[in-house]
């Protein structure tokens, strides 16, 4: 038999209240793995440092860590369980204070006015060292800038785990300029925005995980985030007191050439109103949704026609008033890929720049002109769609 | 004043007629040569066809070889090594014995023999025109025979146009070639159409090896021994395991003393083994040795030698019988499928388009769906005897129009060969006993109340008469085939850009078969066009695909073309690649699925034209009756 390990780490005693655990260990435990191998990464590790604790989770992918002010009556550190210890702290009584400790043999005490729990948990010098981020890249960027890269290019990253470099988002940084870019292969996003301030350029792909919780967890208007890159991990610092970081693998490997897939020249412009095209689009996808969502777009002079069909259930047409430029217009598109963007768009009017059926389309936010005392809008934003056809 | 009309026929056209009793097509060309080289105990054939075989097909070998004076004379009629007195023909331990096949062959056609015994220096080279020798010459060649024929039939256009096209003839040819390799192990096979190699035996002497090469390693992988013996009567070889079965004969093949036959009796004694485990309207795959003393068949009863007349077959068929009802007993297949909901609606994926949508068969139990046939309107006398009975069934079940059918071979092999007693009529016991009318399955499947999922593999469903268990992945390929089917056939399928243009690079082979194919994918939705090389870059996918593996998916789909069995690959390969899209888009086994997934995938199979089958004929659906269970545990 093995005696148990007397390191020092396994000894913790705080304080807290109770709703402020309760939401870091909801904030952290979305990187905890749901199915893996190591038991370990099932838990939660809890770390006091000065004047208050760092729950970290992480799955070896993703890492999440967060600080709450605390009165630390004994340094140390302790892992229990992130379902079992999430459930606990969320049903003990709203306005108190929990004391959390841990014996000897890992065993976490959660102690709440008259509930006692004992937590059975592993040691906690065995808990994975989230990775240092050494940046060599860095750069900060407005919380709500981020969040609006994040949302209109998401919706285009990949699912197929045959090509994981697609399940990302490609961030390029060039010192100025932030743009992310997605592609499934049937649409791609691109979206540019100004940093506040940063050094060095580089390019990275992250996993659109990691894209979700940083957006998850982006909540405020005020702050910064920073980003910081350096060989294949990604550190965000998320502004607020409590000092959430998330860390993430990148994806490593070669990005498709994207800016190819961006049509330089178009021959056709429609201008429309984005609301009653998404409108119209969500309609008509009630019928394409049993035809593989194909919505066939075709103009009269200056209406623009939808029209969809389906063995099953019958026809759509949909008719909307728009500008156009350049020739008659006859091209399928994916509903559903149309709704995604139009979703996220933002704007009241949109183009649509086509040259022909089998060509791609491409769709741009049209910003107003700025009012007297704005600043103009400098966000690029564009969506490749690339058409259906039938043969 | 009188005039003689009479004549003898010269021999040339003796021969002529001759040949449209032994050669009706490359096929039945290519079988005699082969089987000679056989019979020339060579350990190497291979035959190369151009178009299919009926510009130009040749047989080399490396066999035994003929001297001068043999090759010529092996060319008159009736001219054999392999018999010598009439009393021989009932001791035949060779293929081929008539002498007939040569000269008909050469009759013909533009034919040209070479050949060297392997103790001679130099080898002779006989060229025929129509049966008219051109030329005998002394040429350098290798030991053995090469037999090459050109321009089949290219003086008897009345045969000429009987010719089907060009895949056709060469589908017939390369599976005459297979029985043969199927057969002779030891003989290292190869099959070449214009450039590309169809298949090739590695000639190692295991029959497994060379099913494998001749049909898949599929089907390989599913075979198990059968072995019976009586007397001097020996039964062996293999068969698949229920689960898989063909919508035809195709994998059914008998061999007596090493001769490919068809044979009616054993093709029932094996169906009928297998009855009641087999789905309706699909059959077993068999490979099936019989070696019986030659004095006990009589091969000489068709000039193709392809049917043979068994002195005693009752015995033959008891033993056939009994060699595959052991094996399936002894693998444990019999009482596992006890309770199994079995289909009865055949898996015609050809004529999907003529059926009519409401089409509708019943599912019933086992006991039942023997008897099966017994509902058909099948055109034999046999039926026709029994019309009044299919009259009161087709009363009982009105409404739902049962599925053309072909006459079922039990009854076929029991009015022509009167097998032994111990076939049962199916009429008899079970079939009379005319039960209420079951719900549509349809309904049935409607009213499963899904329970949850085993092993993310099955789904369990309570219905109201048992337990439901249904394969996930089969149902949902069931559901996504008839889709892509409904719109293959409607108008086109959506097919979706992309945006970045995938480049795949494929194996020689592959390769090679994907460019044959590339309209075959273009009408099921993918633009792939050849990129240099084994290179091929993907433009468009099926819309369906949009959110699978689609790279993943069209590969799988050109592995499953390299290792399909010959017959399938060379056909029209259209719904082949619709059955492998449905497949690899499906759910698989190991997928979790939520409650509402369940549900609503059974009501989708609901909405199908046949939710007993995926389209590769595995079930979907089995059942436990609450009967069943109730008697294992002893509830009176």
């Amino acid at each position: 038999m093995v005696a148990p390990p007397t390191d020092t780490l396994a000894s913790l005693k705080a304080t807290c209240p109770r709703k402020a655990i309760y939401e870091a260990v909801q904030t952290v435990g979305h990187a905890v793995s749901g199915r893996s191998a190591l038991p370990i990464l099932s838990h939660i590790l809890i770390r006091a440092e000065e004047s208050g604790l760092r729950l970290i989770a992480t799955d070896l992918e993703l890492g999440i860590s967060c600080y709450i002010p605390a009165q630390v009556q004994e340094s140390g550190a302790l892992t229990a369980p992130s379902r079992t210890l999430t459930e606990v702290l969320g049903n003990l009584p709203d306005k108190s204070d929990v004391a959390i400790s841990v014996d000897k043999s890992h065993t976490t005490r959660v102690n709440c006015e008259k509930s006692d729990y004992k937590i059975l948990g592993l040691p906690a010098d065995e808990y994975p060292q989230l990775p240092e981020v050494r940046d060599t890249v860095s750069f900060t960027i407005s919380q709500g800038m981020m969040r609006s890269l994040i949302r209109q290019t998401r919706f285009a990253v990949g699912t197929d785990e045959a090509r994981p470099i697609l399940t990302g988002i490609l961030m390029v940084f060039d010192g100025e300029t932030l743009k992310f870019v997605a592609t499934d292969t049937h649409r791609l996003a691109v979206k540019s925005a100004k940093v506040t301030r940063g050094t060095g350029s580089q390019n990275a792909i992250v996993p659109a995980r990691a894209m979700n919780e940083l957006t998850r967890l982006l909540t405020g208007d005020e702050g910064d985030v920073e980003v910081r890159l350096s060989g294949n991990q990604v550190m965000f610092n998320l502004p607020g007191e409590n000092q959430v970081q998330i860390v993430s693998r990148l994806i490593e490997g070669q990005f498709p050439n994207y800016q190819r897939v961006i049509p330089a020249e178009h021959q056709k412009t429609l201008t429309i109103p984005a609301a009653t095209l998404q409108s119209a689009v969500k309609r008509a996808s009630i019928v394409a949704r049993e035809n593989s969502q194909r919505v066939i777009f075709r103009t009269e002079d200056t209406r623009l026609i939808l029209t969809a069909e389906s063995q099953i259930i019958g026809n759509a047409y949909e008719e909307i008033e728009v500008e156009r430029e350049g020739g008659e217009v006859e091209i399928a598109f994916n509903a559903k890929y149309l709704l995604d963007v139009l979703d996220v768009i933002d704007c009241d009017n949109i183009h649509l720049e086509l040259s022909d059926p089998l060509k791609p389309g491409v769709l741009r936010p049209v910003h107003p002109a700025p009012k007297e005392g704005e600043t103009p809008d400098t966000t690029d934003y564009l969506c490749v769609l690339m058409p259906m056809q039938i043969h | 004043m009188a005039i003689n009309r009479i004549q003898i026929l010269d021999d040339n056209t003796a021969n002529r007629i001759a040949a449209g009793e032994v050669v009706e097509r490359p096929a039945s060309a290519v079988k005699e040569l082969v089987e000679n080289a056989i019979d020339a105990n060579a350990t190497q054939i291979t035959v190369t066809l151009e178009e299919g075989g009926k510009k130009r097909l040749s047989v080399m070998d490396n066999g035994h070889g003929m001297s001068r004076a043999d090759s010529v004379l092996c060319l008159q009629r009736h001219a054999t090594s392999k018999i010598k007195t009439a009393d021989d023909l009932f001791a035949i331990r060779t293929l081929g014995f008539r002498g007939e096949a040569l000269p008909s062959i050469a009759s013909v056609s533009k034919f040209t023999l070479t050949s060297k015994p392997k103790d001679e220096e130099s080898g002779t080279e006989i060229v025929i025109l129509g049966g008219d020798i051109e030329s005998v010459s002394e040429v350098a060649v290798r030991d053995g025979t090469t037999m090459e024929i050109r321009d089949l039939f290219y003086n008897t256009p009345a045969r000429l146009k009987f010719l089907k096209s060009t895949p056709s003839e060469l589908s017939r040819a390369v599976e005459a070639v297979g029985h043969l390799a199927i057969a002779n192990p030891a003989i290292a096979f190869r099959v070449r159409h214009g450039n590309a190699e169809t298949f090739a035996t590695p000639g190692t002497g295991d029959h497994l090896a060379a099913i494998s090469a001749v049909w898949s390693r599929d089907i390989a992988r599913k075979l198990i021994p059968i072995e019976h013996e009586s007397g001097d009567l020996r039964v062996q070889g293999f068969i698949a395991t229920p689960d898989l079965t063909r919508p035809g004969r195709s994998h059914e093949l008998f061999y007596v003393n090493g001769r490919p036959i068809k044979s009616r009796l054993l093709g029932h004694a094996l169906e009928e083994a297998f009855r009641s485990l087999t789905p309706e309207s699909r059959y077993p795959i068999a490979v099936i040795f019989v070696d019986i003393h030659p004095d006990m068949v009589d091969v000489n009863v068709h000039p193709t030698k392809t049917e043979v007349k068994f002195t005693r077959d009752g015995e033959v068929h008891h033993a056939v019988s009994q060699a595959v009802k052991s094996a399936l007993l002894a693998y444990g297949i019999v009482p596992s499928v006890r309770s199994t909901i079995l289909p009865t609606a055949p898996l015609d994926t050809t004529s999907l388009e003529e059926r009519p949508p409401s089409q509708f068969q019943l599912p019933m139990p086992v006991e039942r769906a023997a008897a099966a046939p017994s509902y058909r309107e099948a055109p034999s006398p046999h039926n026709q005897s029994r019309h009044a009975f299919s009259d009161m069934v087709d009363a009982v079940i009105e409404g739902f129009s049962p599925s053309e059918s072909a006459p079922h071979p039990a009854l076929q092999a029991q009015e022509e060969s009167a097998p032994p007693s111990t076939t049962r009529d199916p009429f008899e016991e079970e079939a009379l006993e005319v039960r209420p009318r079951p719900k549509p399955f349809a309904e049935q499947l409607r009213e499963f109340q899904v329970l949850g999922q085993a092993r993310n593999t099955y789904i369990i469903a309570l219905t109201p008469t048992g337990i439901a268990v249904i394969d996930q992945h089969v149902a949902h390929e069931r559901v996504l085939y008839e889709r892509l089917t409904v719109k293959r056939l409607s108008n086109g399928i959506p097919m979706q850009r992309l945006a970045i243009p995938v480049t795949i690079t494929l194996g020689k082979r592959e390769a090679l078969l994907l460019a044959e194919h590339l309209e075959s994918f273009s009408k099921s939705g993918w633009e792939i066009a050849p990129f240099g090389g084994e290179s091929f870059v993907v433009r468009a996918i099926p819309a369906v695909l949009v959110n699978k593996s689609y790279e993943l998916i069209l590969r799988d789909m050109i592995d499953e073309l390299v290792n399909q069995s010959i017959s399938r690959r060379l056909l029209v390969l259209q719904d082949h690649v619709t059955i492998t899209n449905a497949c690899k888009m499906a759910v698989k086994a190991g997928d979790p699925l939520g409650m509402e997934e369940m549900r609503g995938l059974l009501e989708q199979l609901a909405e199908t034209e046949n939710p007993y089958l995926c389209p590769h004929g595995r079930p979907i659906v089995v059942t436990i009756a609450f009967k069943d269970l109730d008697k294992q545990f002893k509830r009176a």
